[in-house]
């Protein structure tokens, strides 16, 4: 098997500002490293997606992240500020949406907003304004009076996520947001967090359904045991590594061909080459699992 | 909600909508109620039936009647909120962390000490709500007499002041254990020891040490029972010198307070005897020890230990109450388990955040 080549060190283009710089992140309990040695550098605006086996080393890196958990070695920015320095500025500026949402038992939807627009200290004239705001863009208006534990859980996931919207935060970490959700609220979750980049938030994700982070994420890092395998956008990791890529074309009539191209460009030129041909194409699709294939190819099956 | 034009703790505001929309609340200040007006019927029809040993007027009886309502009422709420505080407070930390609420509370901009104390504050204003419902009862002996509004503010700031130690320790107890259950057995625990374990170990003081000297009261600081006692208490038997006694479960405890050679007659030296010419010279045997008085110069009477010396203006403590010294003692105690639970929510922390 030849090695891989080092995909861990995407080249960051000058003067694109930086919503969250992680160097040298180490964090380890014992002799286990939970995470060892990482370097992500997430530019604003973009959607950066985690992705990595159970034991990887996400949710501990959100962590760090979050101001919850002190690294064992590395610094960390997230919108300029320390989290172990200044957790207060972090908390601020950042909105942290864990992997499970606990619930309150006895309040109501906006109950709940309005708790956490008082725990971010925000104005109390403010309330009613944020809290519609917040209802519509995650499509819970009509939810407003419903108690939060009677609510189903694609709707509890959007509603930790207006919770961490709450006080319109730089920065958004969501840990697994898609996790257990039907495929109904996994495209509204999607739908949602497109939205937000467009509205200039910088969004750090992490989810198992690789194909909807594909669709999404500007740019993706791959982690396994803790360390850091890949990093960049999906396309470039599969240029990088070089690997074939699976065509098929319909042509009128019904036919199917599958072809084999081994770049973007060779992929340009199959679908040249076959109009010159005036072979009637009607599909030109690749057919590879896109993120799923390169997290395969990266990923060695250490920590599952 | 707002104090003084600042918002009120959030964390406070939650804790008491949550807590009056359950049913448990609702239970819970039934039965306590329940309790205190059985206690308060059964007193009533034991006292009010019993013949009158000193012939005493109607309205002393009546007041000794609506003493003894008040503090029998008074000892059983503290007994109730032993129950009631530590059971509801000590899933303060470890509820949050089950229901993985604890984490985005965390990431607020709540300080640890904003959420503990909101949590806190929770749990006394719980306990405030059930003196408040207690007050009719309370009302019963101010009807009968023999209790001021000194003597209500006393007792009530008493039971307020217990909710507080015990919502404390239960704060401690629920940021220490990962599981509410393990919280509950230990905060529930520590009020055990400090309302039984404390008076059994002074207890067991008395019986060990065959020195001949009293135990060492210290140890009963740590006792709300005996704080209460001594912050309430007045003396309880003195029918000879024609005051009113009566009979209150805080009786043996202020008994036992008092020093045993400033006892007399079971009773205590009233405080205006303390050093004082007392109305007449006679000797008073107490546990076969003999409590004698002289006859001074100016013709005054003194009271005096079987050593020699004068009975002390004040209970041994260098003149400072003991209800006082317990207030200082079970304070910092309380303090102290904030503080454990302040630094145990504190974050950016080593280990990984649960909940």
């Amino acid at each position: 098997m030849t090695a891989l080549p080092d995909l861990s060190a995407a080249p960051v283009g000058e003067g694109v500002e930086l919503a969250v710089q992680v160097e040298g992140l180490t964090k380890r309990y014992g002799d286990l490293f939970a995470v060892r040695d990482l370097a992500l550098s997430v530019p604003r605006g973009a959607i950066f997606g985690l992705i990595g086996p159970n034991g990887a080393g996400k949710s501990t890196t959100f962590l760090v992240l979050a101001s919850l958990l002190a690294p064992t070695a590395g610094r960390v920015r997230v919108a300029g500020h320390d989290p172990v320095e200044n957790p207060r500025a972090v908390r601020a500026t950042l909105g942290y949406m864990p992997d499970v949402m606990g619930v309150y038992d006895n309040l109501r939807v906006d109950e709940y907003l309005e708790f956490f627009a008082g725990a971010y200290r925000l104005p109390r004239s403010s309330w009613p304004g944020l809290i519609d705001g917040l209802l519509e863009l995650v499509d819970l208006a009509g939810k407003r009076r419903t108690m939060v534990d009677s609510l189903s859980r694609g709707m509890k996931q959007r509603l930790s996520l207006a919770r961490a919207l709450v006080h319109d935060p730089e920065v958004l970490v969501l840990d697994e947001p898609a996790s257990g959700l039907d495929p109904r609220a996994r495209v509204e979750l999607r739908e949602l967090l497109v939205q937000l980049r467009d509205m200039g938030k910088t969004v750090v994700i992490s989810s198992h359904i690789l194909a909807e982070l594909e669709e999404m994420c500007t740019e993706v890092a791959i982690l396994e045991a803790g360390r850091l395998l890949a990093v960049g956008s999906p396309r470039s990791i599969g240029d990088q590594l070089g690997g074939a890529r699976a065509v098929r074309v319909r042509l009128a009539g019904g036919e199917v061909q599958e072809h084999t191209v081994g770049s973007e460009e060779e992929q340009q030129a199959l679908l040249a080459r076959l109009v010159a041909e005036g072979l009637p194409v009607v599909e030109f699709t690749e057919t590879s699992n896109g993120l799923e294939d390169l997290f395969l190819r990266v990923t060695k099956g250490v920590v599952q | 909600m707002r104090l003084r034009g600042r918002p009120l703790n959030p964390v406070l505001a939650r804790e008491v909508k949550e807590r009056m929309r359950t049913r448990r609340t609702t239970i819970v200040v039934t039965v306590y109620l329940a309790v205190l007006a059985l206690i308060l019927q059964v007193v009533y029809s034991g006292m009010s039936g019993a013949q009158d040993a000193f012939g005493d007027s109607l309205a002393t009886q009546s007041a000794r009647l609506g003493r003894s309502l008040f503090e029998t009422l008074l000892f059983f709420m503290l007994v109730l909120v032993c129950f009631i505080v530590p059971g509801g407070t000590a899933d303060a930390v470890s509820g949050e962390r089950e229901r993985q609420t604890l984490v985005p509370l965390q990431v607020s901009l709540l300080s640890p000490r904003s959420i503990l104390a909101g949590k806190l504050l929770s749990s006394v204003a719980f306990v405030f709500l059930l003196v408040l419902a207690t007050l009719p009862l309370l009302g019963v002996s101010f009807v009968l007499g023999g209790v001021s509004v000194g003597d209500l503010a006393r007792g009530v700031a008493a039971v307020l002041a217990t909710g507080l130690v015990l919502a404390c320790l239960a704060l401690g107890c629920s940021s220490l254990a990962r599981r509410t259950q393990g919280a509950m057995i230990l905060a529930y625990g520590l009020t055990l020891f400090l309302a039984l374990g404390t008076a059994m170990i002074y207890g067991a003081q008395h019986v060990l040490d065959d020195t001949g000297r009293r135990p060492n009261k210290a140890v009963l600081t740590l006792n709300p029972f005996f704080a209460t006692a001594d912050a309430t208490g007045r003396a309880t038997f003195d029918g000879f010198f024609g005051r009113f006694s009566t009979s209150s479960p805080f009786d043996p405890l202020r008994l036992l307070l008092v020093p045993e050679d400033q006892r007399f007659f079971g009773g205590f030296v009233e405080e205006e005897f303390r050093g004082q010419p007392m109305p007449m010279p006679m000797p008073m045997p107490v546990d076969g020890e003999a409590v004698e008085f002289f006859e001074e110069g100016d013709g005054g009477a003194f009271g005096v230990l079987p050593d020699g010396r004068p009975i002390p203006p004040e209970d041994a403590g260098g003149g400072i109450p003991f209800w006082a010294r317990s207030v200082v003692v079970l304070g910092w105690i309380a303090g102290a388990a904030f503080l454990l639970a302040t630094r145990r929510l504190r974050t950016p922390s080593d280990r990984a955040a649960v909940g």
